[in-house]
């Protein structure tokens, strides 16, 4: 068969998605890793897939993605990409959150399998979800097959601490800052003041340590997808490394002593490879997760324990680290990738599949509820807008949020984007 | 030495002091609606919550290959089929994804509380490949705390249907304590006798 991986982010799942069509070629399948955001649509029309593993489809884009490549016949798998949550701390949340977390549209009609991490969050799936029983899979905890089997890691000479970030809505517009939730939601004001203030308690926690301790430590910077380098960059002293968005974290963690994160599951990775964590003004609404790492809160705390965290060893919380892959993750034990290929080769191996799918991505405008402000033919004081996931052109004014007429994707132009598109 | 929790307790006490819950066996009669529909032996069958175990019995004396799974063994001796010691609500059955062919479970669900209820249907799909049988009772049973989760045959329908793809068949039974409903995936075979 022939299988596209469409990959969405370069830090971390392109790394998962990568192993897991490493374990699906031993079947004798043809699989190639796409990536999402720039070729999901041109890889089903030109390589013509017969299976295609999608990521969690929340928002329209991908929604609408979907939707056309069942129409053409072909297989679709959907690939979690983050754990989900517990079942205890799932019951707490706001339904704003559960939806963001199940998905606000049903896909279960355009979806044939999907395959998730821990069992209890696919019980959820099943019953609070969109998708039945039958056709989810458990496979354990994908994100941290990359550290199986352990090497050991050789500590640096200088005290190195990793600050990876954790503030997704920051650079967005308040009002629509969370994907998959609906537009008129309050959810997204509320989210985007609690990153707001985390982050700006980090730029000031960061600068203060490299003022005291600039010159006994080194520190570096991991800004997670969907926020700005430029940010951190220009408000943060030169001698903190900000590393390039698209770097995985399990290369960029190997080469660091300490990790500061904000609820991230990346104390887990730390765990993995023996580096001490802290959970520095905790984002994350699992309280389980957030509770891996030491938590802290002011400055104070930040400094006294960086200065004395114990290198070369792990400092997570070693019940919470059982509670959350009973609860959360499943194993965590290199195999989830092996497995998700099994149940992949197992549901498709004896399908008759056949696809009709068209050499070009068909313009249809399902998205343009916005006639007043957004056209499809100039008007006067329009400017072109290309939008940035199916590259169709509309016209619009030049400043604000739109909302693409023909996928769905939301693209804010702001006065310096705009000075560059009218140059 | 581990200590038995408050609801391993609680059972080993029904099984102990209760001569009517050691000697009847709710789901002898309703297997029988069912029997016709299963595979032919040895099919694989796991009976989740099997209590004093005369279903798993039953079922291996007619040379199914059964497991019986509960919280506490029965009273009676286990030959010919395999028992599991098993806690429902500290975790999942201990077995692979479609290790059965079938699963089933008598008067089970209704002992958890209702947060776990879902979970215990998902999980009971997720072992076996042809399906579930089984009742639940839709009344409580006084101040023994036996019920934990008491609703209408229409709840638990809604709830099954939510979960699973796969077509269900239900059938409401009336008795002196309450409505049972008995559930099982719609067969090729037929409907329910």
């Amino acid at each position: 068969m022939k299988i596209a991986i469409l990959t969405l982010t370069g830090q971390r799942d392109k790394y998962i998605d990568n192993l897991l069509a490493e374990q699906l070629r031993k079947y004798g399948h043809e699989v190639n890793v796409r990536n999402y955001i720039y070729a999901a649509r041109e890889t089903v029309c030109y390589e013509k897939p017969d299976v295609v593993i999608h990521p969690m489809p929340g928002g329209e884009y991908k929604y609408d993605f979907i939707k056309k490549c069942k129409q053409w016949g072909i297989q679709i798998i959907v690939r979690r990409g983050e754990a989900g949550m517990g079942r205890e701390q799932f019951e707490k949340l706001d339904e704003n959150r559960k939806s963001i977390i199940l998905g606000n549209w049903d896909y279960s009609p355009y979806v044939d399998l999907e395959l998730t991490w821990g069992r209890e969050f696919t019980g959820i799936i099943a019953e609070q979800g969109h998708m039945p029983a039958e056709k989810i899979r458990a496979c354990g905890a994908f994100a941290f097959d990359p550290y199986f089997p352990e090497t050991k890691r050789e500590t640096n000479p200088v005290r190195t601490i990793l600050f990876a970030t954790g503030f997704s809505t920051c650079d967005c517009r308040s009002e629509y800052c969370e994907l998959g939730i609906k537009d008129d939601s309050d959810y997204h004001e509320e989210i985007y003041a609690i990153h707001r203030k985390a982050r700006d308690a980090w730029i000031s926690a960061i600068k203060q340590l490299v003022k005291w301790f600039g010159e006994d430590w080194r520190f570096e910077l991991k800004v997670r997808p969907g926020e700005m380098e430029e940010e951190y960059v220009e408000k943060l002293p030169s001698k903190v490394k900000v590393h390039p968005q698209t770097s995985p974290s399990s290369e960029i963690l190997k080469n660091v002593d300490i990790l500061v994160h904000s609820g991230s599951t990346m104390a887990i990775e730390a765990h993995l490879l023996g580096i001490p964590a802290f959970n520095f003004c905790n984002v994350n609404p699992d309280l389980l997760l957030s509770q891996a790492s030491p938590m802290l809160e002011s400055y104070g705390e930040l400094e006294f324990n960086l200065a004395r965290a114990i290198i070369g060893q792990s400092n997570i919380n070693e019940s919470v680290y059982h509670e959350l892959q009973e609860h959360l993750y499943g194993p965590i034990d290199g195999k989830a990738c092996e497995r998700a290929a099994g149940f992949i080769h197992e549901y498709i191996k004896d399908k008759h599949i056949e696809t009709e799918i068209p050499n070009v991505w068909p313009k249809t405008t399902n998205y343009h509820d916005d006639k007043e402000t957004i056209h499809l033919e100039k008007q006067d004081g329009d400017v072109r807008w290309l939008c940035a996931g199916c590259r169709n052109e509309y016209y619009a004014k030049p400043f604000g949020v739109t909302k693409c007429p023909y996928c769905g994707l939301r693209i804010e132009m702001t006065e310096k984007v705009t000075q560059g598109v009218l140059k | 030495m581990k200590m038995p929790s408050k609801q391993e307790a609680l059972y080993r006490t029904m099984h102990n002091a209760n001569p009517p819950y050691r000697e009847i066996n709710q789901g002898i009669r309703g297997l029988r609606h069912w029997l016709l529909q299963l595979k032919e032996a040895p099919a694989s069958i796991l009976d989740v919550g099997c209590g004093n175990g005369k279903v798993c019995k039953l079922l291996s004396d007619m040379g199914y290959c059964v497991v019986g799974l509960d919280i506490v063994p029965g009273p009676y001796d286990r030959k010919g089929y395999k028992f599991v010691k098993h806690d429902l609500q500290l975790g999942f059955l201990p077995f692979k994804d479609d290790e059965f062919d079938y699963c089933v479970s008598f008067d089970v669900l209704e002992h958890l509380p209702q947060k776990w209820v879902g979970q215990a249907i998902y999980d009971m799909l997720r072992v076996s490949t042809d399906g579930i049988i089984g009742k639940v009772a839709c009344f409580g049973r006084g101040k023994t705390e036996l019920h934990l989760t008491v609703k209408p045959p229409e709840w638990w329908k809604e709830l099954f249907s939510r979960i699973s793809d796969k077509e269900m068949e239900y059938k409401v039974a009336c008795s002196p304590a309450g409505k049972t409903l008995l559930f099982n995936t719609k067969t090729e075979e037929g409907e329910l006798k």
